[in-house]
């Protein structure tokens, strides 16, 4: 927890936690008693209502509608990579035309709402005479603006490494091609695989909102439950958003975890790796890791700058503290080796 | 091209107005929500800690559309019907304030650790630390990042539509329905949000270049 | 138990799938295209409406018929293009295609002496269905309009349907039509982006709106009391109120009229024929009979069969 906040508290102010940790718990205890009677005084618990959810017919058809939201995640990550990838070299081009179209581009997708980039990608293509259906007007729309987001991120990543790995670059005589191949975007790939994570986690939330269009995501498919058995809308979008809450999460975990596993990595340069880096350690790193998670994902698809800068701040303070953990563990060390 | 835009501006106007407004009460509540939310986070009583964790998880790993259908069909089932706007406003307040106590609890935590001993040392209890040395410090860090949280709030007002709340985005929508002039009907609510946003993300840079602490 | 309740959901699922679909496109009843390609309200009206100079007795019976009637009787089957996912008139289910266009698809195919072959027709696929030789027939709540005219040919009509009312059972706000719904104080409920919504904006300008994707949102709306009516094509609104009969009820006052024709290939001689066939339906009794097994089961009373256009028969 936040140690800046807190420091060993004395009796009295034990004693006073006490005393709010029991009153909190019995406010939450009155309060959820609350909403179960609500709920149940409403019908909405009976098991008739929830029973069409262990049906395993019913649940595949959900689950077809959550590997439907999965696929058009990954299809739009797929795409919105490598577009914006070009998006992002075009932003860093030296000719001010390529750059200006980058940037209109780029500034476009990123201040319309996405819902307004999925009609374009529907009634705009249809207009257009291209009728292509609800996944691929999907796909289009979120490659469209999760690509000016990614762009973003990658220009960021390309911008954050050492100048010095440029010029090396340039110094040994690379032209531009070479150099982002060989030099510039492993090391920048690498730097962004945990944001390109997170941002397949929005991603895959941003997929309910083909909802609109009729693609047969998981909440268009868990809606329909009303219809067809005795669940009603509140069952019907609570399983949603379980489904939802647990694909999310895992690839938000998903996410930290290699953010994390690069930390650790970069902290124990060379053959000196931490010692047995232990979960601990993880947990304890985790926590700058998490603000600076937040700050990214609040600003992710904002302003990917700032995530980046933010990024490496908490990377910054994180190693600062792997290498204080260090130092602590190898001064236990030196103390157990006087004991012994 | 030009009459159209003459022609419906007065709708574009009334959806504009009605974003707008869903805009500012949604983020007013944000900002609420997440103060306090956050205060939770940080506070050190345990259930309340649980609590507030609890309420950033769910509202983070569930989309916005769901919160919605939650709020509006699955609470009306409860027999607690409101109307569209309301609920909107509530949902999206609810659910950007999860986003926004992470922020604050992360600018929270970038305030060093020395200016809350400095605090304690002079006598401040808990709330009066946060209060006067705390919160002034910390806000200086999260503008940018409430600066981001404030247009995506703006984005996702368009999720309202599915609940029945004429914004922008559905005056386009029904522009196409009714002129049959899908791009125009589109641009338009398009160039009203890049404007805004563009204007919006320009005062956040001023702010942000005046009292963010440059590090 | 388990099987019933498998095969429940697949009905339903079609039934969902219907609404959706309805809610992307436009709703003219069979739909008739997506949403952006809608030309508002005028088309409903200027489109069709049997004309009526040509009414003309049928003198076909079943007994007329030329090369393309010999051609399927020869053939031994009658392929028929319809709807698998539209409650009430096709709909696709473990014992065979179900519905008031299936009845007088049936019909027809007795009539001939043949058995029916259905083939799903997507509202897209009719017309190129019929022109590809695919299909000999189709019935499919296929509106007849101008457009289509130009391209096949239609028999019927033979159901004509029309925008309507649905409310809750006992009408209590004494909803009598469109211009009970032109009030402020009254909330109705439709589909966004379809021409029903349309039709209300024009016809009843002062009225409150809701607005959903599907109509099923907006039953759920009319349930908990945030809307005292949901107006589209009745059809659509008779599924719904076949889906929960004790909530809902029909005003039957349609303001609309979309009639419903049998297309068959441009130039067939099958259009003079399935004519005469739908004239001795009206006459035994059997059009009514099948309307009241299929669409007549949600409760709606049933129409006077609409008059046919046997022009150039």
């Amino acid at each position: 927890m936040s140690s800046v906040l807190i420091e060993e508290l004395g009796p009295r102010g034990k004693a006073r936690v006490r005393v709010a940790t029991i009153i909190s718990i019995l406010v939450g205890i009155v309060l959820l008693a609350l909403v179960v009677w609500k709920l149940g005084t409403a019908g909405q618990l009976t098991w008739a209502k929830w029973e069409p959810f262990t049906v395993w017919a019913n649940l595949e058809f959900l689950l077809g509608g959550l590997v439907n939201t999965i696929k058009a995640a990954l299809a739009a990550m797929v795409f919105s990579i490598i577009i914006g990838f070009f998006f992002a070299l075009g932003r860093l081009s030296r000719n001010a035309v390529v750059r200006g179209l980058c940037v209109a581009y780029v500034e476009f997708f990123r201040s319309i709402p996405l819902l307004l980039a999925i009609f374009m990608g529907f009634f705009g293509l249809l207009a257009a005479g291209l009728d292509v259906g609800a996944f691929t007007s999907l796909v289009v729309a979120l490659v469209a603006y999760n690509s000016a987001v990614l762009s973003e991120i990658f220009r960021a990543g390309i911008k954050s490494l050492d100048k010095g790995q440029t010029e090396a670059a340039q110094a040994i005589g690379m032209r531009y091609w070479p150099m982002m191949r060989i030099v510039i975007l492993p090391q920048a790939v690498r730097r962004m695989v945990p944001a390109i994570v997170a941002q397949l986690a929005t991603l895959s939330k941003d997929v309910s909102l083909g909802f609109v269009i009729g693609y047969e995501e998981v909440v268009r498919r868990g809606q329909g439950f009303p219809g067809f058995s005795d669940a009603g809308n509140f069952q019907a979008y609570v399983v949603v958003g379980v489904v939802y809450f647990i694909l999310v999460w895992m690839l938000a975990r998903l996410a930290r975890y290699l953010e994390l596993r690069q930390r650790t990595s970069s902290i124990g340069t060379g053959a000196a790796a931490i010692d047995g880096a232990g979960l601990e350690d993880i947990a304890a790193l985790s926590e700058e890791a998490d603000a600076a998670e937040v700050e990214a994902a609040a600003a992710r698809g904002e302003d990917p700058d700032r995530v980046v800068d933010s990024q490496t701040r908490a990377r910054g303070a994180a190693e600062e503290q792997g290498t204080k953990l260090n130092e602590a563990r190898k001064g236990d060390r030196d103390r157990r080796r006087g004991r012994d | 091209m030009l009459e159209f835009y003459t022609e419906y501006w007065p709708d574009y106007w009334d959806g504009t107005l009605v974003t707008l407004r869903l805009v500012v009460i949604s983020f007013t509540l944000a900002c609420i929500i997440g103060v306090i939310i956050a205060g939770f986070r940080v506070s050190p009583v345990p259930p309340l800690r649980s609590f507030a964790s609890g309420y950033v998880a769910l509202f983070r790993n569930m989309p916005l559309l769901v919160v919605f259908f939650l709020a509006f069909f699955g609470v009306g089932d409860l027999g607690f019907v409101f109307g569209p706007f309301p609920t909107a406003a509530v949902a999206l307040g609810m659910y950007t304030g999860a986003y926004m106590a992470e922020v604050i609890r992360s600018g929270i935590n970038s305030v060093s650790s020395g200016q809350a001993e400095a605090g304690r040392a002079i006598g401040l209890g808990f709330i009066p630390l946060l209060r006067e040395i705390v919160i002034p410090q910390a806000v200086r860090t999260v503008i940018a990042p409430i600066g981001n949280l404030f247009i995506a709030n703006f984005k996702n007002t368009a999720v309202a539509l599915t609940i029945s709340v004429f914004e922008l985005t559905y005056i386009s929508r029904k522009l196409i329905n009714e002129t049959a002039r899908t791009w125009l009907s589109l641009l338009g609510a398009a160039i009203i949000y890049t404007v805004i946003l563009l204007f919006a993300g320009w005062v956040f840079r001023t702010l942000e270049d005046r009292y963010a602490i440059k590090r | 138990m388990r099987m019933r309740r498998n095969r429940r959901l697949g009905i339903a699922l079609v039934a969902a799938t219907a609404l959706i679909l309805s809610a992307c496109g436009s709703d003219d009843g069979d739909d008739g295209g997506e949403a952006t390609e809608t030309e508002p309200a005028a088309e409903t009206e200027e489109s069709m409406a049997p004309t009526d100079e040509s009414m003309a007795p049928s003198e076909g019976g079943t007994s007329g018929g030329g090369e393309a009637v010999a051609a399927i009787q020869e053939s031994g089957t009658l392929r028929v293009g319809i709807k698998y996912d539209q409650p009430l008139f096709g709909v696709n289910t473990p014992s065979g295609v179900v519905g008031f266009d299936a009845e007088i698809a049936t019909a027809i195919a007795e009539s001939l002496g043949v058995e029916p072959e259905f083939q799903e027709a997507v509202s897209a696929n009719r017309e190129p269905f019929l022109q590809e030789d695919q299909v000999d027939l189709v019935a499919a709540t296929y509106t007849i309009n101008e457009e289509r005219d130009e391209v096949v040919d239609f028999a019927g009509p033979y159901y004509v349907a029309g925008q309507d009312i649905m409310v809750a059972t006992g009408n209590p706000e004494g909803i009598e039509g469109i211009e009970s719904l032109n009030t402020a104080d009254l909330t109705t409920c439709t589909v966004e982006g379809s021409t029903s919504l349309e039709n209300l904006n024009e016809m009843a300008p002062d009225a409150d709106v809701l607005t959903f994707d599907t109509y099923s949102k907006c039953a759920d709306a009319m349930r908990q009391g945030r809307a005292a009516a949901v107006t589209t094509d009745n059809v659509i609104l008779i599924g719904l109120i076949d889906e929960a009969p004790d909530d809902f009820e029909l005003i039957d006052n349609p303001f609309t009229e979309e009639p419903y024709g049998i297309g068959v290939q441009e130039g067939s001689d099958l259009r003079c024929y399935v004519n005469g066939v739908l004239q001795t339906m009206y006459d035994d009794g059997s059009w009514a009979e099948a309307y009241e097994a299929t669409v007549g089961s949600a409760g709606v009373s049933t129409p006077e069969p609409p008059e046919l256009n046997n022009e150039g028969c």
